[in-house]
């Protein structure tokens, strides 16, 4: 299986544990993290995204409070052996949360609407 | 007789290691001269991975290779001058100038700021270099410490010396990943490459000393002193050959073709 990565961008209003949070657990539920992967430790993945340990900490105690990582004692932290199912009514409110909220940062920032749906069109490829 | 050639030749050596380390400051120790040879191979998406590691860590090549090709350059004068007993302890001096180098470099790639993007691929500190490699650099390390009975003060400098690289290697070792994330699948590899490449080098440069330092005393009274010689001998070789080994492997099929589904 092919390596999965996350990405903090520090210039968005969502916080970074919850940036680490939902890119982890989107990985979970299109299976580019299967059941079982052994996730870095805290201090890996904090040193590596150059943030705090606590957010890396904080973001791994919310995914294993929702099932999707377990903590498994000196072997570490891994994929849940049975993830949560993903309900297509609260994949779709996720969805739309987090284009809210990156629309709504792209605002704050100076673009126009016109702008940013130009630049989506363009990004997803679309006529 | 015997001596005189070998006061003579670690002169040479001295002047040698320094006037190369000056004439070569610009790529010394950087992403590109470590993955010289494996960036000879075709893929454009390996050596492009390369090229932005080495501008993002913007390595301070010069200031390192300088410092220590003068401190080398002041070896040789000090080891023309000085009796052969000392050359043990500039030769130990000159591996702690490199371990002080090796440090500084260290330091500047923690100091990489623009960290963004990490894989979810759990890493092992012990498994960035095979456990052999490990075990002999332990070995040779600790090797000079068998002639404590003869040269007690040379002894103890020469192993300190290792102590200290091989401190700085394991810290290399444990270094945050960097990935510049224009494509980080490819990156990735060479990260860990790269890792590796300047731990087994550090290693590498542990184990001198002790070699030097055994081969320079010629002492052979004792088999605990043949043991410590052909330790730190293998263990020169080791690290010196994984390390060429290293340097001039290309990208494998299998990693090419999992990049593609990066």
């Amino acid at each position: 299986m092919a390596d999965a990565f996350v990405v903090v961008d520090p210039s968005l209003e969502t916080p970074p544990y919850q940036q680490i949070l939902e890119q982890i657990r989107a990985l979970i539920e299109r299976g580019e993290l299967a059941p079982g992967t052994v996730l870095p430790t805290v201090r890996q993945l904090a040193g590596d995204l150059a943030v705090a340990p606590n957010t890396v900490a904080r973001a791994y105690a919310d995914l294993q409070a929702e099932n999707w990582i377990a903590a498994d004692g000196r072997r570490g932290t891994r994929v849940a052996e049975r993830v949560p199912s993903a309900d297509k009514r609260v994949r779709g409110r996720a969805l739309h949360d987090a284009v809210l909220r990156f629309v709504s940062s792209l605002t704050h920032r100076g673009y126009t609407e016109g702008e940013i749906a130009d630049e989506l069109r363009r990004a997803l490829q679309l006529p | 007789m015997f001596n005189a050639f070998i006061h003579w030749w670690m002169v040479a050596f001295f002047a040698a290691l320094g006037v190369w380390l000056i004439a070569k400051r610009n790529c010394f120790g950087d992403a590109r001269s470590f993955l010289c040879g494996a960036a000879a191979c075709d893929d454009e998406r390996f050596t492009a991975a390369i090229d932005a590691r080495y501008e993002l860590e913007n390595f301070p090549s010069a200031p390192i290779a300088v410092s220590v090709g003068i401190t080398s350059l002041a070896c040789g004068v000090a080891a023309a001058f000085a009796p052969a007993a000392a050359l043990v302890f500039l030769y130990a001096f000159l591996c702690v100038a490199i371990a002080g180098g090796a440090t500084a470099g260290y330091l500047s790639l923690r100091r990489v700021g623009e960290r963004r993007i990490a894989s979810l691929r759990s890493r092992d500190a012990n498994a960035v270099v095979p456990w052999y490699v490990y075990l002999v650099t332990a070995i040779a390390a600790v090797a000079p410490l068998a002639f404590l009975d003869a040269r007690p003060a040379a002894a103890l400098a020469v192993t300190l010396a290792a102590c200290v690289i091989a401190l700085v290697a394991r810290r290399v070792a444990t270094l945050p990943a960097l990935l510049p994330g224009f494509d980080p699948a490819v990156e990735a590899t060479v990260d860990a490459r790269l890792r590796s490449l300047r731990v087994v080098n550090l290693l590498g440069t542990a184990v001198a000393p002790a070699f030097v330092f055994i081969s320079l005393g010629r002492y052979t009274s004792s088999i605990i002193h043949l043991i410590a010689f052909f330790a730190a001998f293998a263990a020169l070789n080791v690290t010196l050959g994984v390390q060429i080994v290293w340097m001039r492997r290309r990208p494998s099929a299998a990693e090419i073709a999992s990049w593609s589904h990066g």
